[in-house]
């Protein structure tokens, strides 16, 4: 879609991005670094539902339960399960990766408003399950003690590993996005029933976006439970999988970074707000408005706006 | 013999909309069906595809059976379909459009290395020639005419390289001028690629000058086939059809 010297362009724009991001982090104090650590995090997480809201057309309204599972199997295969980290860290997608099919497999049974409810029904039954099953999960009290990779285990080292893991995975999802898949995937979107009389089976297309969706989503749990240094029931809560859709609608999800600027407002507005008004979740639902009534398509989508229907 | 329903019947509630149609098409042949509105048409084409399963009955397409495919299964056996209202993806570009079709007949629809934006360009270009969309190539679907429109819609069921082809009243809708240029278009296709045609038209200047046979259909039955002169003698045709059409 985008020609040539536009993704020189866009190529730069992100290099000069991470570069100001960078600095920042070395230079600001702890706490205001891990902000930014946070922003990498949550973008992530935020265009890996992209994947499926913006370029797929499909509804996943229970996101954070891959989000939820990355971090607690990490967590759990790290603290009881006595795994070094990078063990940990495969194992925690494995069992994210296998998870999610079987959760797909549920989800994928009919059409697409049954698949929204379905997805949004496996998220409370699995925070339900992390709030419950006390012995196991620490409940609503959760665990503490995920270790952090040893050499990155200063604030600005820690931001350093989350932003290669995080470019590592952009660049994973902007080839998937780029490929013949792709192409696919924004038929999808447009019209599932021409897919279907092309001779491909949606739905198993739609499972195979699922696992993707969901693996980048874990990897961003695992990072946030590496971030916290535990693992706590709201990472699978459904405020959490409501965020991610709001980043996504922020930001604008007919872009590849909308998700990103929309994590990044998102992020901000929760972390630095709430320190000054008490009801930050107000002012967050105000620039939800404002975005989706003022621009169409969010901050980034209104160049592209113009889709017929 | 390319396709061949036995008893085809469709149910919904207590209305039979299609009822024991038994029909063969030959090979290479373009078939018109005709019939009044509410004859059972596209529910005949509906129900073959498998977009809505069959009551009861069977159909064969090729060699095979086809009756309890999933519809994308059967249009991956060669099937194609165009809809009597146009099914395109309207926010993604003419070009776009056909290089799906051309990304699932070339078997790279999970295929997560290439660089989609190049991939089948040529056999998409030629594509888009053969429909005279060529000038088109970077508008969106959605704000095309209507008549380009159908011409996309063809064009995108083309790239599947189909060996039969259903077309819900292709020229529905267009100027009349468009109308006979599209049939054209599809008849000449049909003739260089070997294609059967089978298609759904209520303009009978179009049925009698482009289809070798046609078969007629009445409150779900299929009355008769013939040529069209059979069909333009036949009195009962004229009775149920031609007559009301008159009147």
């Amino acid at each position: 879609m985008l020609q040539r010297p536009y993704r020189v362009r866009s190529m730069l724009l992100g290099l000069a991005a991470i570069a100001v991001l960078s600095i920042l982090a070395a230079l600001l104090p702890e706490h205001r670094s891990e902000l930014i650590t946070r922003m990498l995090i949550m973008a992530l997480f935020a265009t890996s539902i992209n994947m499926q809201v913006g370029y797929a057309g499909m509804m996943p309204l229970g996101q954070s339960q891959f989000f939820g599972l990355g971090a607690y199997a990490f967590g759990l295969l790290c603290l009881k399960g006595s795994l070094s980290l990078p063990l940990g860290f495969v194992g925690g997608l494995a069992v994210s990766i296998v998870l999610s099919a079987i959760i797909g497999y549920f989800c994928l049974r009919s059409d697409s408003l049954t698949f929204a409810l379905l997805h949004l029904a496996f998220n409370i039954l699995l925070v339900t399950v992390a709030e419950k099953w006390i012995s196991f999960t620490g409940g609503d009290q959760g665990f503490t003690g995920v270790p952090r990779p040893d050499v990155f285990s200063t604030p600005f080292g820690f931001y350093c590993f989350v932003l290669v893991v995080v470019v590592v995975c952009y660049v994973l999802i902007s080839m998937v996005l780029r490929s013949p898949f792709g192409r696919v995937m924004r038929g999808l979107r447009e019209n599932e029933e021409r897919i279907q009389f092309l001779g491909i089976d949606s739905k198993r297309f739609q499972f195979a976006i699922f696992i993707f969706s969901s693996f980048f989503s874990a990897v961003a749990g695992i990072l946030w439970a590496m971030l916290q240094r535990g693992v706590f029931d709201t990472y699978m809560g459904l405020i959490l999988s409501a965020e991610g859709l709001m980043m996504c609608l922020i930001g604008g999800m007919s872009s590849f970074l909308g998700p990103t600027v929309g994590a990044a407002i998102v992020v901000i507005v929760s972390t630095v707000a709430s320190t000054y008004i008490n009801q930050w979740q107000g002012l967050l639902g105000i620039i939800i408005i404002v975005c989706a009534l003022g621009f169409r398509g969010g901050i980034l989508g209104s160049r592209k706006s113009a889709m017929g229907s | 013999m390319i396709l061949r329903t036995v008893d085809l019947t469709k149910d919904f509630g207590s209305l039979r909309a299609v009822d024991r149609v038994s029909m063969e098409i030959e090979e290479g042949e373009v078939r018109a069906i005709i019939g009044p509105n509410g004859a059972g048409k596209s529910t005949l084409l509906d129900v073959v595809t498998n977009r809505s399963r069959p009551t009861s009955g069977r159909s064969f397409f090729k060699s095979g059976e086809i009756t309890r495919l999933q519809p994308f299964a059967v249009a991956a056996l060669g099937l194609g379909r165009c809809f009597q209202v146009s099914k395109l993806f309207p926010g993604l570009t003419v070009f776009e459009n056909i290089q799906i079709a051309c990304i699932s007949k070339g078997g790279m629809v999970y295929d997560i290395y290439s660089t989609g934006k190049h991939v089948f360009k040529k056999e998409v270009e030629a594509l888009l020639h053969a429909i005279g969309l060529d000038q088109m190539t970077d508008e969106l679907a959605g704000y095309l005419s209507y008549g380009d429109q159908r011409r996309l819609e063809i064009g995108i069921t083309l790239a599947m390289k189909p060996a039969l082809l259903l077309l819900d009243e292709p020229t529905a809708g267009v100027a009349r001028a468009e109308g006979h240029d599209l049939m054209r278009l599809v008849k000449s296709l049909a003739a260089n690629d070997g294609l059967t045609i089978v298609f759904i038209e209520h303009d009978m200047d179009m049925v009698f000058k482009y289809a070798d046979r046609i078969s007629v259909m009445h409150l779900g039955r299929l009355i008769t086939t013939g040529s069209p002169d059979e069909i333009r003698s036949d009195a009962m045709v004229k009775a149920i059809y031609l007559g009301e059409e008159a009147s």
